[in-house]
């Protein structure tokens, strides 16, 4: 089933659900309702790297009771993939953990994991990592199936390279998808609902909710002259935009560019957090690593692309030529990039339970799902959501 | 890399190496406290104490990731601390309780005084607003954390630098006036209420023959009514009896419908005032009595024609198979009382997940829905109503969680300095996740951070020569009111310098005042002194602030007893309107009465209405052990925080003089 057969309200074909189910599931299901929770019972997920981040979603997501999980990752159990990966353990004590260090990741957590919700198919391959995946999927159209088989995609600690070529992939397959990283302190989601009928303003549950983004969205529709919403009045079909959109920024389709110049002064901290970050999937597409999922930082280099992005974002602040960076903004970008390619486990838990609430909301129509660029900056407990869209 | 290699990275070793030896206690291992204790190892925290009476249960296992389907009924601190062992590192100690927090003989404030920080993973207020105390004596920092559906919030409070969980009003659950419920519901709720809290609590309940009999408590001032509903209220009395009178539990079940949903509603309709303005109630039709009387060979009330009804609990039941599940459920509770030890003083108490109970609740609130043209509910809207169940999913849970753990690097002053610890509330707002603020001071109206505490330590509690005489001698000396007084009274004269104060031990027993000495000789132990206890001094002129000294034993001591020396007591907070008796005096003397706490009360609504900062600290998805809330909790806590929300971007507003930009960062 298509996700948009299965988001479709008028889909009955969804078995009804039993009453073991509905007991376990009893406090989500007086959030979300049955008929959301059906759905999710039917959804069918690839996870590509499990991660620090990939390990909270798939906890969220097992919990929650979708119908498949299946995960790609064939890498080896590390030693310092212990600091947020829980799954990887087996037995009670710790002199047990030391057997798992270079075993399959994946070999490891499957019992864990299932353990979780028996309900829940999972599913893995330690076989094939996800590049060959990737190249033949674009090479040849018939791997496509592969991901045929899922109502979504998520991608976890992935370089930009490959977020790229998945998100054709899902985009030529109407799959909705998913990509974030933890960074240390710092970490980013971004999402690709192609476009999404967003329900939830529909729904009188949630009259603040409702009421509140009525407002927003008559707001935006006055102020930019349009790219945010479908259609003008009430219609809440949702644009969504590529991954290749975070690659191809500039002035015009900068999320920064309707910022006064006391916003960029009161929100400098968690603005620069932001800006670092997409120089940093900017960077990793122009020098990829070798080793695919690691990002190594030139910090020339590094220096170079942000004095470009602030540059083509024409974003500078106090008064100061673009490029040019401050000591204030050096000292900031000196932690961010300290923080690179680190896991930390409250990054994880907060990256990895917003992105899995992301689905439930797009799946259950309660909260409209985010759109599509999400930072979490952990020095200020910053969350904020940018539109990032494509290059006119 | 090892293993720790990341986080060293991150905060530096030196940090680390704090994070290494702290030692820290998480109250509460629901759906935050699981995901808290799984963040907190993952950081390699030196040793975490994790404290939770409950046990396991079914409606748990959506969230609480650590529990599986055979832990179900094991306490829950044991056996997360068993499924986290898995992942620890080795350095790190996990020690687990099941007892209540509030449990002093367990718990003393020595024992609490043992951690460097304290995380709040609870459900309910009583154990926020303890935990906010404790942590007032000790200037204890902890960290606040509730969520509530999709809504979340955290709190970092370092008591008498910032806000204490106490600066803010809760909300209070919302009652219905007695004559609603009794005799003119308008709403399911009312239907549900009167069921759960009134007809079975009479049927089955405790005896308690004088509640609500007063024309004050029932809220109405029609004596046609009043005397309706006592007689009703007698005769329902009399109907327990007949739970062991009846020839039958058939018998005695139809008897308590046709009292009930006809007797009773045909007495309340000859009052005609009551319906001038309402629809009238319409009696149960006593052919469907009849029907069910005459159903001898049991058709209705077959196993599997009941066994069907209650399978579907989410289905709206019609009137016949309300009556049916109603009388079913009235024939298993008459059996469990037949079948006690004690039938006569057999008392069974409402709980949502007592199947009987719950059938009884729902059928009999929807039957009376019916009388009353009310819609009717599913059972199971039924059991959140009436149960007080707050939804609670993993993905807030860990959110929060997250933010608990990340704000607590702070307290170590890691990311900023700890009083730089940011606030966080989930937003709404579709331009951000979060909605992070600074810590607020403390409010100067606080009952709770705007007391002097301290500790008063005794040698020997038992020493008989300790006699309040002494003590009062000590406090006298040690704390110095002097500043106030001075400006009244001749300087010179050191006696009338003696303030005139009260001293309080408990909560609300007077042992000493100006005109009440007659203690002073008896020994501190006769008068209740014991490891605990708070001892609360006032000055009999209310014009210095309370002061609470919390009474330990040590042993240690080189003089009987130690009270810190407090140079000079500030002057208590003016409140900020007198709204309430503007005229009275504020230099009267509260007095101290073991019967009559009126007083505190008064002070507390004082308060209430003094307060325009309003904030929820909202459950992690357990029930709340109050019994009062209702299912409008949700929506009133998103409107509360939506309140707060404003109120914050007001005072930040006013705090950095910026005037409020709407930002739109995404278009
Ligand atoms: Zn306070």
């Amino acid at each position: 089933m298509s996700l948009d057969q299965l988001l479709n309200p008028q889909s009955s074909s969804n078995e009804k659900l039993s009453n073991d189910e509905i007991e376990l599931y009893d406090r989500q299901i007086r959030l979300w309702g049955m008929e959301a929770q059906q759905r999710i019972r039917c959804t069918k997920i690839l996870l590509i790297n499990l991660s620090g981040i990939g390990t909270e979603i798939v906890k969220n997501l097992v919990l929650s009771g979708i119908n498949e999980l299946y995960l790609l990752d064939n890498n080896d159990v590390k030693e310092e993939d212990l600091a947020t990966q829980f799954f990887l353990t087996e037995g009670e004590d710790d002199l047990f953990r030391l057997d798992i260090i270079g075993r399959k990741k994946l070999d490891v957590a499957l019992p864990q994991i299932q353990e979780l919700n028996p309900r829940v198919k999972i599913k893995i391959n330690t076989r094939k990592s996800i590049y060959d995946f990737l190249d033949d999927g674009v090479r040849n159209l018939d791997n496509k199936d592969f991901f045929r088989q899922f109502n979504l995609v998520i991608s976890t600690q992935l370089d930009s390279i490959s977020n790229l070529k998945l998100n054709k992939i899902t985009r030529s397959l109407n799959l909705p998808f998913y990509a974030t990283s933890c960074h240390g302190l710092f970490g980013y989601f971004f999402s690709d609902l192609i476009m999404y009928d967003d329900l939830s303003n529909a729904d009188n549950s949630h009259n603040n909710h409702k009421s509140n983004k009525s407002n927003k969205s008559n707001k935006s529709n006055k102020s930019n002259k349009s790219d945010n919403t479908h259609n003008s009045n009430n219609s809440n079909k949702l644009i969504y935009y590529p991954f290749h959109s975070l690659l191809s920024m500039n002035c015009n389709n900068s999320p920064f560019k309707n910022l006064r110049k006391r916003q960029l002064i009161t929100k400098k901290k968690r603005i620069l957090i932001s800006v670092f970050i997409l120089t940093l999937i900017n960077y990793d597409f122009k020098y990829p690593s070798i080793n695919k999922n690691e990002i190594k930082i030139n910090e020339e280099l590094f220096d170079e692309e942000l004095g470009k992005m602030f540059g083509k974002l024409e974003l500078f602040f106090e008064d100061e030529n673009p490029g040019q960076i401050q000591e204030e903004t050096r000292e900031l970008l000196k932690v961010f990039l300290n923080n690179i390619n680190c896991e930390f486990s409250p990054i994880c838990a907060i990256l990895g339970g917003s992105l899995a609430q992301d689905i439930i909301n797009m799946l259950s129509f309660k909260n409209s799902p985010v759109n599509n660029f999400l930072v979490l900056d952990g020095l200020s407990s910053e969350m904020p959501i940018y539109q990032i869209i494509k290059k006119k | 890399m090892a293993r720790d290699s990341y986080i060293q990275q991150i905060i530096g070793a030196e940090k680390y190496e704090q994070i290494k030896y702290a030692k820290v206690l998480l109250v509460g291992a629901g759906g935050i406290g699981c995901e808290l204790l799984k963040d907190l190892i993952l950081m390699g925290f030196g040793e975490i104490h994790i404290v939770d009476l409950d046990t396991i249960d079914l409606s748990n296992l959506n969230r609480q990731f650590l529990f599986r389907k055979k832990d179900i009924k094991k306490s829950k601190a044991f056996t997360a601390i068993k499924a986290v062992n898995k992942f620890k590192y080795d350095h790190t100690k996990l020690v687990p309780y099941m007892a209540s927090i509030m449990d002093s003989d367990t718990f003393n404030l020595a024992w609490f005084d043992q951690f460097h920080l304290i995380f709040n993973a609870l459900d309910n207020k009583d154990a926020r607003s303890f935990i906010n105390r404790i942590c007032l004596f000790l200037k204890k920092p902890f960290i606040e954390s509730g969520t509530t559906g999709f809504f979340g919030q955290v709190v970092p409070i370092f008591p008498y630098e910032s806000e204490c969980y106490d600066c803010t009003i809760k909300e209070t659950p919302k009652s219905f006036p007695v004559c609603t419920i009794r005799s003119t519901p308008s709403q399911p709720v009312h239907c549900i209420h009167w069921a759960k809290n009134f007809l079975f609590a009479q049927l089955f309940g405790e005896i308690n023959v004088s509640a609500n009999n007063d024309v004050k408590t029932l809220g109405s001032d029609n004596k046609e009514e009043i005397n309706t509903l006592i007689n009703e209220q007698n005769e329902l009395i009399n109907l327990r009896n007949s739970i062991f009178d009846s020839n039958s539990s058939l018998e005695f079940a139809l008897n308590i419908i046709k009292k009930i949903f006809i007797d009773d509603i045909n007495k309340l309709l000859k009052i005609d005032d009551l319906w001038k303005t309402r629809k009238r109630p319409i009696p149960l039709d006593i052919s469907l009595v009849k029907l069910l009387e005459n159903d001898r060979k049991r058709v209705l009330l077959k196993q599997s024609n009941i066994d069907e009804i209650l399978s579907n609990f989410q289905k709206l039941w019609s009137l016949n198979e309300n009556l049916i599940v109603l009388i079913y459920s009235l024939i298993n509770l008459r059996k469990r009382i037949l079948n006690s030890n004690n039938p006569r003083s057999f008392i069974i108490d409402f709980d949502k997940d007592d199947e009987d109970t719950l059938n009884f609740a729902a059928s009999s609130a929807n039957i009376r829905s019916i009388i009353f043209d009310i819609p009717v509910k599913s059972k199971f809207d039924i059991k959140q109503i009436a149960g007080n169940i707050i939804p609670a999913i993993a993905t807030t849970n860990a959110m929060m969680a997250g933010f608990s753990a990340l704000q607590s690097l702070n307290n170590f002053n890691v990311l900023q300095h700890y009083l730089e610890s940011k606030i966080v509330f989930t937003s709404i707002e579709s331009k951000s996740m979060t909605n992070p603020s600074q810590l607020f001071p403390g409010s100067k109206t606080c009952a709770s951070c705007t007391v002097l505490r301290e500790l008063l330590k005794i040698k020997d509690i038992d020493n008989e020569k300790l006699t309040l005489r002494v003590l009062l001698k000590k406090i006298l000396n040690n704390i110095n009111y002097k500043k106030h007084f001075k400006d009244s009274t001749n300087e010179d004269d050191q006696d009338n310098n003696k303030p005139e104060i009260s001293i309080v031990i408990g909560k609300n027993r007077l042992i000493y005042d100006i005109e009440f000495d007659d203690n002073l000789d008896r020994s501190l132990k006769s008068l209740g002194f014991k490891e605990n206890q708070i001892l609360t001094i006032k000055d009999d002129d209310d014009i210095k602030t309370e002061i609470e000294l919390y009474i330990l034993e040590d042993k240690t001591l080189s003089n009987d007893i130690y009270i810190p020396k407090i140079d000079n007591v500030p002057e208590k907070p003016k409140k900020k309107k007198p709204k309430v008796e503007p005229d009275t005096n504020p230099n009267e003397p509260i007095t101290f009465d073991d019967e009559d706490d009126d007083e505190n009360k008064k002070q507390d609504e004082d308060i209430l209405e003094d307060t325009d900062d309003f904030i929820t600290i909202l459950d992690d998805g357990d029930e709340p052990d109050s019994s009062q809330l209702n299912n409008t909790m949700l929506q009133e806590d998103i409107s509360a925080m939506n309140e707060k929300r404003k109120i914050e971007d007001h005072e930040l507003d006013h705090q950095t003089k910026k005037i409020k930009i709407d930002l739109s960062l995404d278009d």
